[in-house]
């Protein structure tokens, strides 16, 4: 701050000091603080500066509170001062912060070296997006039913906003479902082969559960816009062609039936 | 601004069915503005609800109008959809800044009482309410640190704030207190300073004793000075929309609904006493 500062500019280097100071950088803002009882300025500051702290790790364990459960207190604290020490807010609303957890995990000893940790952590972050994403009204099987079976090839299909696909190496799920229901979580495992999950909402409840090779291949190939025939193209990598129409056709009632499905549309002429 | 009377609690999420199943003497409910500006599930199904029973007004926590940060022009599209949807009684916001350079800390931050600030201020309410396209209230934090660039007092700032920007002020019980044992001034004078015209809401809450200065944590019931110092704010203004604050530690329903009661005997006795 120089005397040539004009007042606003003055207010700018003010708050920009005394940031830096909350966020644990260096910071001359000390000195701008009136000292007097009942606490000395730089005790006045400190509680600014906790409380920057702490709201954030309460955010944390707002969104991962299995995380927390799984680490235990003290680690839990630890990774909590790491994360914030490096991710300062940008968020208008804290109940986004955190977002980065599980990348901050997995590249960081020593989260990266129990990897189920950052699964988790997705896991978790993901359920707190599958919450509060947009509403839809979603489609039940007579919808599709009322689709000439003519149409059926060149059909593609919207899905409902809520919906997460995840793929886990590690029995991620398991370790989270007994934590939330106060068990003791399996130790943990890694699977032969990554397991396709799918994550969505229904009627306000978060559902989540695991996909065959087939389903997960069809969703995706749904969700990148295929049509049903493309999709069913999409499968013969797993199924002999007679029976590809019906099993595609009975994951789309499937999916229906889990308030999945949100549009049906036929191509534009 | 329509008129709104009585009094109301801070809709808090574990209360939601509560809200909605049991009889209580709840007139209106602030909600949390960043709460319900997610885009869809639960918090938006069960204010869609809430609405629909209870008179509502909306409370931001992040609109930092007191930063020297580019207004978030986005940030108050949002609020103003919000508004549409939930068709709130007013809006009200703190007189502080949460953050610079892109950065939010989360916490209320108290600004230097200067010129520069108030112009800073005064210029950005007006922003702020042609963006909403309405009057807002602007709210008194409590505050653990003052500066020595200060030039007038908070209240004489906040006053300010209020008649040159024109805007209203929910007026903050328990962080007057709580200021007052901070920085050791006159909480009467700072109730005493306010203008009556423009005093539209009051909070109530409890908050922490640390010994010798005290926390605004809203995890506590209210305590006998803030109760004695509410007495003398219905005095002065009348009987304000009051309601209570609970963030943390939160009780049953019924706990916060007595509690009201008790700011209802206050300003009943009030009221009788005028008559």
């Amino acid at each position: 701050m120089t005397a040539a500062a004009s007042p606003a500019l003055e207010l700018r280097a003010l708050q920009q000091d005394m940031q830096r100071h909350l966020l644990g950088e260096d910071s001359a803002v000390t000195a701008a603080i009136v000292d007097a009882p009942p606490l000395a300025a730089a005790d006045r500051l400190a509680i600014y500066r906790n409380a920057y702290q702490v709201r954030l790790i309460d955010a944390l364990h707002d969104t991962y509170p299995v995380l927390h459960g799984l680490l235990g207190d003290e680690a839990w604290l630890n990774l909590g001062e790491a994360y914030v020490a490096g991710h300062p807010s940008v968020f208008r609303s804290i109940r986004w912060y955190g977002r980065d957890l599980n990348v901050f995990m997995a590249g960081c000893p020593p989260y990266d070296e129990a990897p189920i940790l950052s699964e988790v952590a997705l896991l978790e972050w993901t359920l707190s997006e599958v919450f509060d994403a947009k509403d839809a009204d979603a489609l039940d099987r007579t919808a599709l039913a009322a689709v000439d079976p003519a149409q059926w090839s060149t059909l593609t299909f919207a899905f409902h906003p809520s919906l997460r696909r995840l793929t886990f190496s590690w029995n991620t799920a398991a370790v989270w479902k007994a934590m939330s229901r106060d068990e003791t979580p399996p130790r943990p495992e890694l699977g032969e082969a990554p397991v396709a999950w799918l994550l969505w909402r229904q009627n306000l409840q978060n559902y989540f559960r695991s996909m065959t090779d087939v389903e997960a291949a069809a969703l995706d190939a749904a969700l990148r816009g295929r049509n049903f025939g493309e999709i069913c193209e999409d499968l013969s990598a797993w199924l002999p062609p007679d029976e590809i129409p019906a099993a595609a056709a009975g994951l789309l009632g499937t999916w229906a039936d889990s308030g999945l499905l949100v549009g049906i549309s036929e191509p534009s002429a | 601004m329509n008129k709104l009377s009585g009094f109301g609690l801070g809709l808090r999420t574990p209360h939601y069915e509560a809200i909605l199943s049991e009889p209580h003497a709840i007139d209106w409910l602030e909600v949390i503005t960043e709460n319900y500006l997610s885009p869809g599930g639960k918090p938006l199904h069960y204010l869609e609800r809430i609405r629909e029973r209870f008179p509502l007004v909306m409370h931001g926590v992040s609109l930092s109008i007191g930063s020297t940060d580019p207004i978030d022009f986005e940030y108050l599209a949002g609020v103003r959809a919000l508004a549409a949807r939930i068709e709130p009684h007013w809006i009200s916001d703190h007189l502080c800044w949460t953050g610079v350079d892109g950065r939010n800390l989360h916490d209320l931050l108290p600004l230097p009482y200067t010129e520069a600030a108030l112009d800073c201020v005064v210029e950005r309410v007006g922003q702020v309410q042609d963006a909403l396209g309405r009057q807002i209230l602007l709210e008194n934090v409590s505050s653990y640190l003052s500066f020595h660039a200060d030039e007038m007092s908070e209240w004489e700032f906040l006053r300010e704030v209020a008649a040159r920007a024109d805007c209203n002020i929910l007026l903050d019980i328990n962080n007057i207190y709580v200021s007052s044992v901070n920085h050791g001034f006159d909480p009467l004078q700072y109730l005493q300073a306010m203008p009556t015209s423009r005093v539209r809401q009051f909070h109530l809450a409890g908050h922490s004793d640390m010994g010798g200065h005290l926390i605004d944590t809203h995890d506590h019931p209210i305590v006998a000075p803030v109760w004695d110092l509410y007495s003398r704010a219905v005095a002065l203004f009348g009987e304000v929309p009051t309601m209570i604050e609970r963030d943390d530690n939160i009780p049953e329903l019924g706990e916060l609904v007595a509690e009201l009661d008790m700011a209802r005997d206050i300003a009943g006795r009030h009221a009788v006493e005028a008559a």
